[in-house]
């Protein structure tokens, strides 16, 4: 089979190498300061109305009409025009960052929404700056959920729900390199530093061939590679954690850049400083301590031959460690326990421009995740018979995914309107969902042991191969319609079970110039790597398991059409985009509570298969992205359904974060050329939460228990919680100082007006309370609502040198 | 930096979040018949047959007058008989069959409708291999208990019921004030994790001491009762086991009873016990 698919690649390669075309200009845009590559550019002919983007190298491709001229323009720099071409060389061009006055008074100049492919929005990684946030942390991935579609799961955190998929569903691509646990503090704020941001283009629905391996939504994030000219950092410091970043040339020909970005919280800090210390605890100094450490580094490494061959190399690690520790004097009792989360990935992307028309790459790609909880438990007994007794008790689970993974992809201009890419992604996953141990001892003196009891679980190490082969063609015919179709071949093999799919995908467009733009897409995607959500002490995680003989992977179509407009004059994008989302085979957990610490071991006995879940709505969007006031309006209106054979009594049900309504309205405002302000208002029906629809009293068989009463859950996700409001603003000053730094304050309000946003509700139930010889008091039953983020005032610091 | 600033700063930080306040909140309810029965050995069979009530009003009201009858696959068996406080049983001993299927309906004139269980067989006796205990040293008598056993393959869900004993007289037990009473209501354990495998339950910081007649006893030995309970009996307990909201872990799901329907609750549970003793020394 492999070798059919490898052959047919070869075949395509040289078939499609050996078709002649002329005057197709290639070319690199690049930071006329930085000499760094600036991703996302928009090159934009006149006279055919066609616009192309470079790539994370910097590179396009265009064929321009007879005539004609092309503009290159990107957010933040000032717009050229060019009309000679010399179509047999690899061109360059510089673009200059604009003065601080004419950012304020940028003009609107981008390409009309009607011409841009549906499905794909690039995010301005300037408008981060802008977007008010937790604590001052300013984070893509909750700048990406006040897009219509898409949602965050709980209050405040960086988890991502795209039209009604669940967490696991999304792909997260850092540089090339698949992201598999990307939140911090207890999932409050995004792994990607945005320091260190270059580049984020997020897909929902209509994603590309040339990505697979999820049902929802890609995000492609791609990284500063270092300004070329001259050395430069900035400091970065916040209420929750700092940041650092250094960047600049190696070598005196220039050729090779770097970037490195480091961030770290500093809460362990403030608790030492408040006095509140692990070593306190071990020495009985204090009865218990709960302490929180993150950070994330990222490296790049960026060189340059030629104009033809460029190659970086990229590397990203990330962990989180929760530590609580308790201790009793009294008994010598010591309790510890640390669960942690680790990332790593290190990427080498290799380009080579084999002609105008023809380019590859190669990416080679080691990542890792893994997570573990450790347990620990001693006691000394002064009081035991014949010396004191100490008994240790350990309780450790841990769990892993690496991937090993090669990746070829050929990009072939075949003439202006037809852009052809294939290639082949080869990725060994190697799993070990589980190992846990539970060990006691006890022991008088050395070696002599009273008591001993060992117990271990451990899931199998699986090892899988999971294989991808695509082929995608953006087109334009006539300049009113174009699209891009593909098709991606995928194949997953472990052990001795294997699956097949094929995934068909295409967005096409039609376009009435200067009225609207229609676009339908429709794609098909399966999903290999499934994840178990596991929630420690609030650290949520996803643990990742691969399919197998029964866990079908999962699979879903998704059918979306919509219309758009440009109002140019405003500078304003308009679009409206209806969806329907089916999806197969999905999983879930099921039986928390009376699994405790077993719920992974033999996790697949645990697991509820074969769900079909639906999601349909409408979105829409207004969008402004450049001006002295820019934002954005989005509005969802969505339906999201599961329904598991043999649970909720065979009933369909609504999906968790199924929120009938989402309203997101952000505004930004250049007050002056320093001053710029922020503001985020977001609104969305309550989430969907499974409560108890009556109790029973006084029944004989539970008369023994404490609580003469029990609630009777029916119906799953039946409840609403109440409706989500709240209002973020920001506001930061710039000054450029006389020795060329630049300093900048900003100020963040998470959820201004304070309100309150239920976590969850319980019950806080009624009692009499006797009062003699007056009447007994009477408390009633009353609903409680928890919060987790009142209004949270921040401020941060930051010096650009 | 002085140090009760930054301890500000932390619980500025930390400890200012997580508020609670009352809201106005209003949780669907219809009234529903529901009916719980259990098969076994000793009893036979008892089955409770009550109404819901609204989880913010103070009392439920009880269903009176319902009629149980008891089937099993070739047909109708008897009528239960109501013994007071809404619970039926048949007039004399019932003895259910190993593997046979009994079902159970419930009608009351109050509803139109009648509620008819599925079809429930005891399941499999599951001996005590071994048992074995630690004494505790950070207690008086606490001990931490060991209770080995065979899982078989397929579904088995496990509960326990632990008898102290001093000088082989039955202590005084939570259970005999109440015969009714289902002694391993909290506690259960599905075997997913440990299916077709040697496995030990353990029960941790068990108490030796009781009080009987205002003095503390110490047992010296127990009577450990294992009992295997049937899916349809293990899924609502699971699920009238659900830590109330706010109560529990609040980042959970409660299990849903999955026999419920628009019309009403009936399930028929089923379970087997086997029982070992273990002297304290």
């Amino acid at each position: 089979m492999m070798s059919r698919v490898i052959i047919v690649a070869i075949l395509n390669l040289l078939m499609i190498y050996s078709i002649g075309s002329q005057n197709v200009i290639t070319g690199y845009v690049y930071d006329s300061t930085s000499k760094e590559p600036l991703v996302g550019a928009i090159i934009y002919d006149s006279l055919s109305n066609i616009g192309v983007v470079t790539n994370e190298f910097g590179l396009f491709r265009i064929k321009p009409k007879q005539n004609s001229h092309l503009k290159i323009s990107y957010t933040g720099y000032s717009t050229i025009y060019v009309r000679e071409f010399i179509s047999a060389e690899v061109m360059e061009f510089f673009l200059s960052p604009n003065s601080r006055i004419s950012e304020v008074t940028i003009q609107a100049d981008h390409i009309s929404i009607e011409y841009k492919l549906a499905g794909v929005f690039s995010l301005p990684v300037d408008r981060l700056k802008s977007i008010p946030s937790v604590g001052g942390e300013r984070d893509i991935i909750k700048a990406i959920a006040i897009m219509p579609g898409v949602s965050n799961g709980g209050e405040g955190t960086s988890t991502l729900l795209v039209r009604g998929g669940g967490q696991d569903q999304n792909l997260f691509v850092l540089d090339g390199a698949p992201v598999y646990n990307t939140g911090h503090l207890l999932n409050f704020i995004s792994v990607f530093n945005p320091d260190a941001l270059k580049k984020v283009d997020f897909y929902k629905g209509g994603m590309p061939a040339r990505f697979g391996g999820r049902l929802s939504s890609v995000m492609d994030v791609t990284f500063k590679e270092g300004n070329k000219v001259k050395p430069s950092g900035l400091i970065d410091l916040g209420l929750i954690n700092s940041k650092i970043s250094f960047e600049g040339p190696l070598g005196k020909l220039k050729k090779t850049s770097y970037f490195v970005a480091a961030r770290t919280t500093y809460l362990n800090l403030l608790f030492a400083l408040a006095g509140r210390t692990p070593k306190k605890v071990q020495k009985y100094q204090l009865a218990d301590f709960t302490g929180y450490n993150f950070y994330d580094l990222n490296f790049k490494v960026n060189h340059e031959w030629n104009q033809r061959q460029k190659m970086y190399f990229s590397y990203f690690e990330g962990s989180d460690q929760l530590r609580v520790m308790e201790s009793n004097f009294n008994f010598l009792e010591l309790i510890d326990r640390k669960i942690a989360i680790k990332n790593k990935s290190a990427t080498l992307k290799y380009l080579h421009l084999l002609s105008n028309k023809f380019s590859f790459n190669t990416i080679l790609n080691y990542t890792t995740n893994s997570g573990s909880n450790l347990y620990s438990e001693n006691k000394e007994n002064l009081l035991g018979n014949g010396g004191p007794i100490f008994s240790k008790q350990n309780n450790n689970r841990t769990n892993s995914l690496k991937d090993y993974s090669l990746f070829f992809q050929f990009d072939y201009a075949l003439n202006n309107s037809n852009f052809i890419r294939f290639g082949l992604q080869n990725t060994i996953h190697q799993y070990q969902p589980n190992e846990s141990s539970l060990s006691i001892q006890e022991y008088q003196k050395k070696d002599s042991s009273i008591f001993d009891f060992k117990q271990v679980f451990s899931s199998p190490h699986l090892q899988a191969l999971e294989l991808g082969a695509y082929v995608e063609n953006e087109f334009v015919i006539k300049n009113n319609f174009g699209g891009n179709i593909g098709l991606r071949a995928t194949y997953f093999r472990i052990g001795n079970t294997d699956f097949r799919g094929l995934e068909p995908r295409g967005t096409l467009r039609y376009t009435i110039p200067n009225v609207l733009g229609i676009h339908v897409t429709y794609a098909k995607n399966y999903q290999y790597n499934q994840a178990l959500l596991s929630n420690e002490s609030g650290l949520e995680r996803l643990i990742w398991v691969p399919s197998g003989i029964d866990l079908k992977p999962q699979s879903s179509q998704t059918f979306s059409a919509g219309i758009a407009k440009t109002i140019k004059s405003w500078g304003l994008d308009l679009s409206m985009e209806g969806y329907l989302k089916q999806m197969k085979n999905l999983s879930q957990f099921i039986y928390y509570y009376d699994l405790g610490d077993n719920l992974y071991q033999n996790w697949e006995n645990n697991l509820l298969r074969e769900g079909k879940g639906k999601s349909y709505g409408l979105e829409f969007l207004a969008n402004r992205s450049e001006g002295r006031l820019n934002g954005l309006i989005s509005y969802t209106l969505s339906k999201t359904t599961r329904h598991f054979p043999n649970f909720n009594g065979g009933k369909d049900f609504s999906f968790k974060y199924d929120r009938r309504h989402n309203i997101n309205l952000f505004l930004s405002y250049h007050l002056t050329t320093r001053w710029k302000l922020g503001g985020l208002f977001n609104y969305a029906s309550g989430f969907k939460f499974t409560l108890p629809e009556g109790k029973i009293k006084d029944v004989p068989f539970f008369s023994g228990l404490n609580n003469p009463e029990q609630y009777l859950y029916l119906n799953v996700n039946k409840g609403i919680m109440p409706d989500y409001h709240r209002l973020d603003l920001s506001a930061s000053h710039e000054l450029k100082l006389k020795n060329g730094k630049v300093r900048t304050w900003s100020f963040n309000i998470y959820n201004t007006y304070n309100r309150v946003n239920p976590l969850y509700i319980y019950i806080q139930k009624g009692y009499t309370f006797p009062n003699p010889p007056n009447p007994p008091v009477v408390y009633p039953t009353r609903i409680k609502a928890v919060n987790l983020l009142p209004i949270f005032p921040s401020i941060n610091y930051s010096l650009k040198f | 930096m002085n140090r009760h600033i930054m301890g500000w700063i932390v619980c500025i930080f930390l400890y200012s979040s997580c508020i609670e306040t009352d809201i106005d909140y209003t949780f669907p309810y219809t009234e529903k018949p529901i009916t719980l029965g259990f098969l076994d050995s000793i009893w036979g069979i008892r089955v409770w047959c009550g109404k819901t009530a609204n989880i913010l009003e103070k009392d439920a009201s009880p269903l009176e007058n319902s009629r149980i009858t008891l089937y099993d696959k070739s047909g109708f068996i008897e009528s239960l008989t109501h013994q007071g406080r809404n619970v039926f049983t048949t007039r004399q001993r019932f003895q259910p069959i190993p593997n046979n299927e009994y079902l159970i309906k419930s009608a009351n004139d109050k509803y139109a409708f009648e509620l008819i269980s599925d079809f429930t067989s005891i399941p499999a006796t599951i001996p005590i291999v071994q048992l074995k205990y630690r004494k505790l040293n950070n207690s008086v008598s606490g001990i931490d208990l060991f209770i080995e056993f065979e899982d078989p393959l397929g579904f088995n869900a496990y509960g326990y019921f632990i008898q102290r004993f001093k000088n082989d007289t039955a202590m005084n037990e939570d259970y005999r004030f109440d015969s009714l009473y289902v002694p391993f209501y909290p506690g259960l354990q599905n075997d997913r994790a440990f299916n077709n495998t040697k496995h030990t339950l353990r029960i941790e910081n068990y108490p030796l001491e009781t009080n009987i007649d205002r003095n503390n006893v110490i047992a010296d030995s127990l009577k450990v009762t294992l009992f295997n309970v049937s899916r349809p009996m293990y899924d609502l307990f699971l699920s009238l086991n659900t830590p109330e909201p706010g109560s529990g872990d609040s980042f959970f799901d409660p299990t849903v009873i999955s026999n419920s329907s628009k019309d009403g609750i009936i399930v028929l549970g089923a379970y087997s016990q086997a029982s070992k003793g273990i002297r304290i020394k």
